[in-house]
């Protein structure tokens, strides 16, 4: 292309690149371009009619909860340009191998109250269903709030700031807490012996610890990470997914980004961040043209890409880059499977217990044992596949009919966490496609008899390899940028001294998966970053709702 | 603080000066040219992207780029649309006009090849006969003066009533030529020209694959029109999806706009006239005007209702002919280019755009045709294909390749229907069966070395794009007795119908499908005239030097 001037130069049109785009041009009056590699803007909110044409599958972000794009539908017309959510009615669940027990966790949306979750969780023990509903009551008063308000606000600046408490910390205080007998040594636990504090049915503990661990892929013993599952277990009740597919929420964000004057280019690579006098001053493309960048340039690239990449390493400090080059990525690297059924799996004994089982929106199928996932990740850890079965099956169409246009059929996604991309060769991978298929099948098949070879009318196998060809995700193919581990979230991510978005390079920010407060689907990276940027440049306003909403 | 988030249905826009069904390439192409005209357009799509056949997908494997549906652009010299919105230089939509544009390599390697330059193709031509290849250039020559005059410039005006256009025809000679070349069936015109086997293979396949019968009268001016595109395929840069963005993204800056997944329960009608359509959430949009890009029942039948139909319409309607087979086609992530034993002689060969494979002969090409149309599918498999990034290299990964291996294929399988197209394993005993084939011709080519793959079936098809009744490609047969001013019907062919406020602008509209722009340029037209909307577009320079000679 030409050489061209913006205020800001955006480098990829993923999902952060397109927010943080979106509120510059509207709210910071900033001429705004975009530029991508690939040859489609979003980035992880993505879909693909891939196990078979005609079912529309969600080929990285999949599950959305209500609020990660809330403050899009306040400060746009998000939800005039063709986005809705839609809640499953049972958020999550389970199905024990063991015996075909099951357990269920309704969507607020459904059961508001919780009645319904108590109820289920009662099978197992009347004591926890009533932990539950005061949990629920803690999250749904209080803890929600105080998570939004953490999601949304950028990380403590760097180095001053930082030693004082932010909103996670602070509300570890709240009344609602300590009357659950959450005391601050709750920091320190691991996922299982928060559970383990607050529940008493090892059986549901499994499910609890399985089930959050499709967010946080930190082990069941992984000290300091138990809060992080806590409040993932909480938040995800409120999940579902966007009308239609991920990628609409893609689209809609795009048309409020060009109807504001935003500009974008796929298929345009930067190679460069060009820096004058310690300040960026616009890209370089690959193609070799100059983009100018008056105000700003932003990074959504991973960290390493920004740091060893993007630009020049001499640029960052030694500390910097000896923490940026060691961020651990090896352990949310999953397997992700679209299959297109022509019925849906039924889980006929468990159905038995409740049918609702059948309508679940994130369901976990593996044994009772809490320590499931502790030897998988040992097992990863030595380079080996775990043969335990720890699957996940998310189903969308139970609320969304959008998601299959063929009559009558049904589509699900299977998720089973692996090892990392670079621990195979690719023909290693290519067999290893057909191998976990046929896992897979044989798997369900044991809990959903309806689920055989027979049942299938397409597949497409997606492996930690395909996942590590978006060089965000790569080497290991890690689909959160970034482990979770907890000197890796909140303040810390990705390192405390790039958290807020501020580089060392004047003019120069960063955002994406990989920064505060955790790797997902939200809208909240590309805010947080326009935040930071509004008390950095002048003439960023701030939309009305922020102060009504506190973030 | 409790769940702050109000689940009610989607919102659309209340009213808009025009509605447009269905956001494939003559739906957008409407949409940008009466948006920009200042018109409020609302484009409703049914599927979670727009673009219709206009489609990339990464389905494979990342960072391999498949054309899952529209791969060869035919008129790109002659759409308005290029010129009237600078799809080039403003959009980003650049193509490719590959020099080698189809290759029919046979088992004894040699290879009939069909240049952009005639005489490479008549050299080549004449390594099997060399009256061929003089028949070629003359061939060559008549072809291009009927498209010239009158095929090309008619694709973008309105159709004339039957008579009136034969009146015009025989007014001017080029006109009295296609009315000559119409009588006749592809195969007669195939065998009037060439001699050779291999020569009238490659040919007849070409006059026919998008749906002309070889032995069908009354047609054969697709013939020339087919026969001329056959040196005029062109290849999208970064893939078909790269137009239907261009499009869409004009429609959006024109303050429009475009909505995915939307299931239209029907056409509200008010005192016999089209007012608005309704949605199955109930949202209702006003409109002055609607287009339908779909096909004719669903327009008519579904949304409008009979009810609303004069029983003479609903008779033309019911006597409707779709498509008499569909595309069974398989996407290849591959390790390497295929190299072709037939490159070895002519190394041009292996950077060829378009691949005949297994049809080496005219009496296998029939054969093929005569098996389909009695829904089987032939043990040997044959198709044609194509390898785009070989050509274009940024549609598949450093050092990649991504193929598309396309048969014709039956919609109803003698053996087993429809519903076996969803059996998983007779697609991947298929599937195998298209790799063995690519494997005779270019050995490289393995199992082993194929990294993915992806198949689409003909009831894919249908349930991909509902408009593709069938999996017919076309939104219906090309009959002669529904082209020209009969498609769909002699009441609808002018993009106006017989409901008040709604046109139609799709592929089963005059002059017909395959990404050829002309449905959707007619209905822009058409409507901006009824509206009294000012066309900032001018009519295209060789639609007014048609009219100037009387042809038009």
């Amino acid at each position: 292309m030409a050489d061209a001037s913006f205020d800001v130069v955006i480098v990829g049109g993923g999902s952060k690149g397109l927010v943080a785009g979106m509120y510059l041009q509207k709210y910071g009056g900033m001429q705004v371009g975009i530029f991508e590699k690939r040859h489609e803007l979003g980035g992880g909110w993505s879909s693909e009619e891939s196990a078979t044409p005609g079912f529309v599958s969600d080929h990285h972000a999949t599950d959305f909860a209500w609020w990660y794009t809330k403050i899009l539908e306040d400060d746009f017309p998000f939800n005039q340009r063709g986005y809705k959510f839609v809640p499953y009615h049972v958020a999550g669940g389970g199905v024990f191998i063991e015996d075909n027990s099951q357990y269920l966790i309704y969507s607020p949306f459904n059961d508001p109250s919780q009645e319904k979750t108590a109820e289920s969780f009662a099978d197992f023990s009347k004591r926890d269903a009533d932990t539950w509903l005061k949990l629920w009551d803690m999250w749904d008063t209080v803890g929600r709030d105080s998570f939004l308000k953490h999601l949304h606000n950028p990380a403590l600046p760097y180095p001053d700031a930082i030693n004082e408490l932010d909103e996670s910390e602070q509300f570890l205080g709240h009344p609602k807490m300590k009357a659950l007998g959450i005391d601050r040594s709750f920091v320190v636990r691991s996922p299982i012996e928060v559970f383990r504090d607050l529940f008493e049915s090892e059986a549901l503990i499994a499910g609890m610890l399985r089930i959050t661990h499709s967010w946080t892929g930190n082990s069941s013993d992984l000290n300091a990470a138990g809060l992080m599952s806590l409040f993932t277990l909480l938040g995800l009740t409120e999940y579902g997914g966007a009308y239609g597919g991920t990628h609409t929420t893609a689209h809609a964000a795009y048309k409020c980004f060009v109807e504001e004057g935003g500009k974008s280019y796929t298929e345009h690579e930067v190679e460069k961040v060009l820096v004058k006098n310690g300040r960026a001053v616009g890209v370089r493309l690959a193609d070799g043209t100059e983009i100018e960048a008056r105000k700003a340039v932003i990074s959504t690239l991973q960290p390493s890409q920004l740091v060893f990449e993007l630009t020049d390493p001499d640029l960052w400090s030694w500390r910097i880059k000896r923490r940026v080059e060691n961020l651990s990525k090896w352990r949310i690297t999953i397997t992700w499977y679209t299959w297109a059924l022509h019925e849906a799996p039924h889980y006929a004994e468990a159905a038995k217990i409740n049918p609702d089982i059948d309508r679940v929106g994130w369901l976990t199928i593996g044994t009772k044992d809490p320590n499931a996932l502790t030897i998988n990740h040992a097992h990863r850890v030595m380079g080996e596949f775990c043969e335990d079965p720890n699957l996940v099956i998310c189903n969308h169409p139970a609320t969304d009919p959008a998601r299959v246009l063929a009559d009558n059929k049904w589509s699900i996604l299977s998720e089973e966490f692996v090892l990392g991309a670079d621990k195979l060769t690719e023909r290693e991978w290519k067999e290893y496609k057909v191998k976990h298929a046929n896992w897979v099948i044989d798997l369900m098949n044991k809990v959903a008899p309806n689920m055989s070879w027979d049942n299938v009318i397409g597949y497409t196998p997606q492996t930690p390899f395909e996942c590590a060809r978006l060089t965000n995700m790569a080497p290991t193919g890690n689909w959160a940028v970034l482990d979770h581990i907890p000197s890796q979230v909140g303040r810390w991510r990705p390192i405390p001294e790039l958290a807020d978005h501020r580089t060392p390079i004047e003019g120069l920010y960063g955002t994406g998966s990989g920064w505060h407060f955790a790797g997902m689907g939200s809208a909240s990276q590309g805010y947080t970053c326009y935040k930071t940027m509004a008390k950095d440049l002048d003439g960023l306003t701030m939309p009305e709702k922020t102060e009504e909403r506190g973030y | 603080m409790p769940i702050d988030y109000d689940t009610k249905p989607r919102y659309v826009p209340e009213e808009a000066d025009v509605v447009i069904i269905g956001a494939g390439p003559n739906g957008l192409e409407a949409g940008a040219y009466l948006s920009k005209a200042g018109a409020k357009v609302v484009v409703l799509e049914r599927r979670y992207e727009m673009g219709g056949g206009l489609l990339t997908e990464e389905i494979t494997n990342p960072g391999y780029l498949h054309n899952t549906h529209a791969v060869y652009m035919m008129m790109v010299d002659y759409a308005p649309v290029y010129q009237d919105f600078k799809l080039d230089e403003e959009y980003n939509c650049k193509h490719l006009l590959p020099e080698l544009q189809f290759a029919l390599p046979l088992s004894d390697g040699r290879c009939v090849c069909l240049y952009t330059d005639i005489e490479k193709t008549c050299a080549n031509f004449a390594q099997f006969s060399k009256k061929d290849a003089e028949s070629y250039r003359e061939f060559h020559a008549l072809a291009k003066q009927c498209m010239d005059d009158f095929i090309g410039p008619a694709t973008y005006a309105p159709p004339l009533p039957t008579l009136d256009a034969v009146v015009k025809m025989q007014s001017h000679k080029t006109g009295e030529i296609v009315m000559e070349y119409s009588e006749m069936t592809a195969l007669e015109i195939v065998n009037k020209h060439f001699e050779n086997e291999h020569i009238r293979a490659l040919m007849l396949y070409l006059a026919c694959h998008w749906g002309v019968e070889y032995d069908q009268a009354g047609l054969g001016y697709l013939v020339l029109l087919y026969l001329n595109r056959s040196t005029n395929y062109r290849l999208v840069v970064g893939g078909s999806h790269m137009v239907a963005q261009a499009l869409g993204k004009i429609i959006h800056e024109n303050q429009s706009a475009t909505i995915n997944n939307v299931r239209i329960k029907q056409i509200v009608m008010e005192g016999g006239k089209a007012v608005g359509v309704e949605l199955d959430d109930g949202n209702i949009i006003k409109a002055k005007t609607i287009i339908s890009t779909l096909d004719p029942h669903q327009t008519f039948f579904k949304l409008v209702g009979k009810e609303h139909l004069e029983s003479e319409f609903t008779e033309k309607l019911n006597g409707y002919q779709w498509d008499k087979y569909s595309l069974c086609g398989v996407h290849l992530a591959m390790e390497q280019a295929p190299d072709f034993k037939a490159a070895a002689s002519n190394p041009d060969i292996n950077n060829a755009y378009v691949y005949i494979l297994g049809l080496e002969t005219q009496e296998a090409v029939i054969k093929e045709f005569d098996a389909i149309y009695k829904g089987e599918l032939p043990a040997e498999t044959a198709y044609n294909c194509c390898f785009p990034s070989v050509l274009d290299p940024r549609q598949a990964p450093p050092g990649r390749c991504t193929g598309l291996l396309s048969r014709i294929a039956p919609y109803d399988l003698k053996d087993g229907g429809a519903d076996k197209w969803y059996n998983f394993k007779f697609k991947q005993d298929l599937i195998d069966q298209y790799i063995a084939t690519l494997n005779k011709y270019a050995p490289n080519i393995t199992k082993d070395n194929i990294m993915q793959t992806y198949i689409s079936t003909p009831i894919d098809v249908e349930n991909k794009l509902s408009s593709m009744v069938k999996g017919g490609i076309k939104q219906g047969a090309y009959a002669p007795l529904q082209m020209g001013f009969q498609r769909p019907n002699d009441e609808c062919s002018t993009t106006k119908t017989p409901i008040d406020n709604l046109y139609l602008g799709g592929a089963c509209t005059y002059p017909g499908g395959c990404v050829i722009w002309g449905p959707g340029y007619n209905v822009a037209n058409k409507v901006a005239e009824d509206l009294g909307i000012t066309k900032w577009w001018k009519e295209p320079a060789s639609v007014t030097e048609a009219k100037n000679k009387g042809l038009l």
